[in-house]
């Protein structure tokens, strides 16, 4: 009975998330598309509010694999299952939001640069070598049929990973790039107040995103351990 | 006379909904081909009607 009454708590805040996600959405686009003041330094005034996209597309990233690190630190540590299924479907979501953090300013860099892409620098190279790994990772969780081995390798993988986390975060700082640095210099009186709360709303956007679909997700996990579970039972039979 | 910039913009936006709205059908696809896994799995061993409830498998426990 209790646990039946927190079960549909549990289904009730996840609809208020969905909800509150859909709210936060709406007013990101009015604030990126409309509200926020186009910023001095780029040339294009319509093709720089792609940032407001981009920037929070690549926080999410950053924190779902920084998600996928904890875990798997947390499996190595501990064996324990669930911290197994949470790196996997973090990664998993990571991937996704990765995809639109590293699609989207292409079409900035076209209108910027004149070109979609630059190999030679050192972000954007880096930023796709992560998202290639992360790439690997989920394939190497699917291409290991011993579910211990699976795990303990993923795991392995979900740390070693993450090193390049702080490697494309900082590159635009340290290494040769174009790419405009994500951390705004105060010397240079920093950023507009609409378009730093504009950013904020995106980043809280796709932090919710993050969060809905990664509990979607591990309900899905949930799903594939009964489905383990009830085989190896009818084999038994 | 469109702004090219402006089209970029769009574009972008159209390319996020593309990639979000094909995971989620990639998820709902999952989600439709795992229920229908376990309702056949469930009818294979009988385990509503037969015998003791088997231990919990649940990642994550509401008790």
């Amino acid at each position: 009975m209790a646990a039946g009454r927190r079960s549909a708590g549990v289904g009730w805040a996840r609809r208020v998330l969905l909800v509150v996600t859909v709210c936060v959405a709406y007013l990101w686009a009015y604030m990126a598309i409309l509200w926020a003041p186009r910023v001095d330094n780029f040339t294009s005034e319509h093709a720089q509010r792609i940032f407001y996209l981009h920037v929070p597309a690549a926080w999410a990233m950053y924190l779902a694999f920084g998600i996928t690190f904890s875990a798997s630190v947390w499996y190595l540590r501990s064996r324990d299952p669930r911290a197994d299924a949470v790196a996997g479907c973090s990664a998993e979501v990571g991937m996704v939001l990765g995809t639109i953090a590293l699609i989207t300013p292409t079409l900035w860099a076209r209108e910027e640069w004149g070109v979609y892409w630059r190999w030679e620098d050192a972000k954007l190279t880096i930023t796709f070598v992560l998202w290639l790994f992360y790439l690997g990772y989920l394939v190497a969780r699917t291409g290991v049929r011993v579910q211990e081995d699976e795990a303990r390798l993923s795991a392995v993988l979900g740390v070693i990973g993450f090193a390049l986390v702080p490697l494309s975060f900082g590159a635009s700082r340290y290494l040769e790039s174009l790419h405009p640095n994500p951390i705004a210099n105060p010397s240079s009186g920093g950023l507009a107040a609409e378009v730093s709360q504009t950013l904020l709303v995106g980043v809280v956007l796709m932090t919710l995103l993050y969060l809905v679909l990664l509990l979607h997700r591990l309900d899905l996990k949930q799903l594939e351990i009964t489905i383990e579970d009830l085989r190896d039972r009818a084999e038994a039979r | 006379m469109a702004d090219g910039g402006l089209v970029s913009l769009y574009a972008a936006l159209a390319v996020a909904l593309v990639v979000l709205l094909g995971y989620l059908v990639y998820l709902h696809r999952l989600e439709a081909g795992l229920r229908a896994d376990v309702a056949r799995l469930e009818r294979a061993v009988g385990h509503r009607s037969r015998g003791p409830p088997p231990p919990s498998t649940r990642l994550f426990e509401e008790e």
